[in-house]
């Protein structure tokens, strides 16, 4: 949910007027199938309730409404219901719901210690993995049943409309989070024993998981560990890929850089280090890269550097561990096209030719009318909007563009001049 | 889907003896003019009737099929068809649902038998007729990726979870065997539901075969054993939504996550309930086995010098799907289909401390809970606003 920082009537007033320019005019696009979505809804208000079990039957009720009430937020349920309106979940009569996935900065691992800008890019990097790797990929979404939205906050969404996956409950959905996350895979999956081909002189993997002996202990005769194929289906794949990905990295960077990596990811600093010195010291990493043989591990079982690993190749999520990817069949999604009240940015679809190049510093505020509005910076500000930045520090009275003051002052960082 | 292969080895009518519950088995006895009340008093379907009841009161006695059924072994296609109408219709009759839903797992075990070892071609052809895109390939099958998590997420076992299999382009690539197991999973699913029944007809069935019924009856577990009150501290009117949806889940004879058993099981030791109680609830399970269930439960109830295992939060619930602050649609009281405001409270983390703010007394001694803090305003509902 939105952390709004409390403003008083004054600004709430002032910032209210802003929307409300916005939402006379702006052609809000209806969502898939409108007239079967809850619409819910926050007021510019000092007590943040929400408004909630209201639905517009066409898109141009559901701008009328928007701009008679102008909301600080919008939503609406990714759910389709037969009574949208209705009060409880029960007379509402749910029939599916589109799968989302909510990407924010908040949910990912490593995303604390970045600006804003960085989170913004974090995110898009690993949106571009979700929906590239996974989705498409693995779970063979077509790309036109997908939509993506910039939330106007700190990440993107994704929508997913596809008959096969609406009517998935949440168990269901539970089993594509879970293999989303990562959850509970195991990297002994990645690894086939090979065996030397007496015959030929190749060698050949020993693909039937049966016969797989458990990774450690060396098996008799020429038989080696060696990673799975690259383009390997599901995580056996991905877990190489992810490790090539590394160690390629690696080499660039630098054993030091390598060991320290490790240790923050939880390994022991001895093994940490004797890994990265082997690996990319020793250059070994070549012979995995070059020929996947893992065999460079010597005696010891790669299988703890391997969890390791493993681990950075899912969507890294910490605290509620559903907030990115959903398994409520209930959930409320930001309304694409309307405008996000801790920001003042546009929630913007995208098509995914636009994410790569998408900058919201460039494009999703509101444009300048040539209006200006003097704030006080309650805190030192540096964000990259176009033409030089927005750059400032904590006390200095300042006159800006009004869709920039807006944006300080919705996040709590300038206060409008009394 | 794949190329087919060569023809299943079965014959028609064999894969039907094997399969009754394909759409189409009926072709089986096309010829003559069947119907349901002939099968259920015509004197020429006697035979069919008495391995029927042998069908119906081995799987009370045994949903996991491990013996087989003397009668079945020594019939013709026809007559095992034909005993197998019967045993759904009777079963489709009675007035409560755990006897059909032991009788599907039964049923869908014993087809499993067959499965386990049939060609890949012939697991496409069953899936293909229960409404599954199934594409055998020399090595594995491919099933579709919304078909594997609708019959993977009801069994337990951790192979079977999607983060261990190999998925790609919308396809979960699986050996014969896994497969074999998910149509087991597809036919219980297609079996679990009872056949419609005009009145007149039910009336009908319940008549003729009222000993049969009765005879199931008894033998299904109950859900709370009859008869034998047991004085408990523990208060059921004070159980969280999820929880009480989850009991009536079992009462119901419907199957449970195993997310789901864990936590009923732990929440009910902490709220005070005895063994004999809690093995008691898992009674209408349709799998329900009385050893592994007293060893299980033994094991949750044991932890950590009988304090049991902590049964898990409000969030990880959600994560299961278990929690129903939003209301059960299928509640029998009001109460139980509303949101539950309780549930709504931001400081609320946890089923136990729900039931210890409704005055319920838990085994680690806490009582009654002072409430939290009072709410921030503002809460969304249903379904947390992203951001
Ligand atoms: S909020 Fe917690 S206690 Fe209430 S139903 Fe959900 S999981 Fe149970």
């Amino acid at each position: 949910m939105a952390k709004t920082p409390p403003l008083d009537a004054r600004t709430l007033a002032w910032a209210r007027g802003e929307f409300s320019r916005y939402y006379a005019r702006a052609a809000v696009p209806a969502p898939e199938r409108l007239d079967r979505r809850e619409i819910a809804l926050f007021p510019f208000a000092e007590a943040n309730l929400m408004r909630r079990h209201t639905a517009a039957r066409s898109v141009e009720e559901l701008r009328r409404y928007l701009a008679a009430e102008i909301p600080r937020h919008v939503y609406y349920s990714s759910a389709y219901y037969r009574h949208p309106e209705a009060a409880s979940m029960a007379a509402k009569e749910w029939f599916g719901a589109d799968l989302i996935f909510d990407l924010d900065a908040d949910h990912l691992r490593g995303a604390e210690t970045l600006d804003y800008p960085g989170q913004l890019s974090l995110v898009k990097s690993r949106l571009i993995d979700l929906v590239d790797d996974f989705l498409v990929r693995d779970f063979g979404v077509s790309p036109r049943s997908t939509s993506f939205v910039f939330s106007g906050g700190r990440g993107y969404h994704v929508h997913v409309r596809d008959e096969r996956f609406a009517r998935l409950t949440s168990p269901e959905r539970r089993e594509l989070v879970d293999y989303i996350l990562g959850t509970n895979i195991d990297p002994k999956r990645a690894v086939e024993r090979a065996s030397a081909d007496v015959r030929s002189g190749r060698t050949v993997a020993v693909a039937d998981e049966a016969e797989a002996a458990p990774l450690g202990r060396r098996g008799r005769g020429a038989s080696t560990l060696r990673l799975a194929p690259p383009d390997a289906p599901g995580w056996r794949g991905r877990t190489t890929r992810a490790l090539l990905a590394l160690l390629a990295r690696w080499e660039a960077e630098g054993a030091p850089k390598a060991a320290s990596e490790l240790i923050g990811w939880g390994a022991d600093a001895r093994k940490a280090r004797r890994w990265a010195k082997f690996l990319v010291e020793e250059k070994r990493s070549e012979r995995i890269r070059t020929t996947l043989a893992l065999d460079v591990f010597g005696q010891e079982s790669p299988e703890e550097f391997l969890e390791l690993v493993v681990r950075r190749a899912a969507i890294e999520v910490q605290g509620e561990t559903d907030a990115p990817v959903t398994t409520d069949i209930h959930r409320l999604i930001r309304l694409p096209g309307s405008l996000h009240g801790g920001t003042g940015f546009q929630v913007v679809p995208l098509s995914r030719e636009a994410i790569d190049g998408f900058d919201p510093f460039a494009s999703a505020l509101l444009p300048d009318e040539g209006r200006r509005t003097t704030v006080e910076l309650l805190a030192d500000v540096r964000y990259p909007f176009p033409d030089g930045g927005l750059v400032g520090r904590v006390g200095e009275t300042v006159k800006l563009a009004t869709p920039r003051a807006l944006f300080l002052v919705l996040r709590g960082e300038a206060a409008l001049r009394p | 889907m794949a190329v087919r292969g060569p023809a299943p080895p079965l014959s028609g009518g064999e894969l039907y003896a094997e399969y009754p519950f394909l759409p189409g088995a009926e072709a089986l006895v096309a010829g003559e003019g069947l119907s349901v009340r002939a099968l259920l008093e015509g004197a020429a379907y006697e035979r069919a009737r008495v391995i029927g009841r042998a069908r119906v009161l081995a799987a009370q006695d045994d949903p996991r099929a491990s013996s087989t059924v003397q009668e079945l072994a020594s019939a013709g296609p026809d007559e095992r068809y034909l005993s197998f109408l019967f045993a759904r219709l009777v079963l489709s009759a009675a007035p409560a649902a755990g006897g059909l839903r032991r009788w599907a797992v039964a049923e869908a075990k014993r087809a499993h038998a067959r499965l386990e070892h049939a060609p890949s071609d012939e697991l496409e052809e069953v899936a293909r007729r229960l409404g599954f895109v199934f594409a055998a390939s020399p090595k594995l099958v491919r099933v579709d990726l919304t078909d594997y998590v609708r019959l993977a997420s009801p069994i337990r076992e951790a192979e079977f979870r999607l983060a261990s299999q190999d998925l790609s382009g919308g396809g979960v690539f699986v050996p014969a065997p896994r497969a074999a197991r998910l149509l087991q999973e597809a036919v219980r699913r297609e079996l679990a539901v009872p056949v419609p029944l005009t009145a007149e007809l039910l009336a009908a069935v319940r008549v003729r075969e009222s000993e049969l019924l009765a005879d199931v009856a008894r033998r299904v577990p109950a859900a709370f054993e009859r008869g034998r009150a047991r004085p408990t501290t523990m208060d059921r009117g004070r159980f969280p939504p999820c929880l009480r949806r989850m009991q009536r889940t079992l009462e119901r004879g419907e199957n449970l996550s195993h997310a789901g058993r864990f936590c009923l099981a732990s929440f009910l030791h902490r709220a005070g309930a005895d063994f004999e109680t809690i093995v008691d609830a898992f009674r209408g399970a349709p799998d329900f086995d009385e050893s592994i269930t007293r060893y299980q439960v033994d094991h949750i109830r044991s932890r950590d010098e009988g304090r049991g295992y902590e049964p898990p939060e409000c969030d990880t619930l959600r994560s299961h799907g278990l929690c129903a602050r939003d209301g059960d649609p299928e509640g029998p009281e009001p109460k139980d289909r509303e949101r539950d405001p309780l549930c709504y409270e931001p400081f609320l983390k946890h089923p136990l401390q729900y039931y210890r703010l409704k005055g319920g007394v838990s085994r680690d001694g806490k009582e009654g809970d002072r409430p939290g803090p009072p709410a921030p305003k503002g809460r969304g509902g249903p379904g947390a606003p992203s951001r």
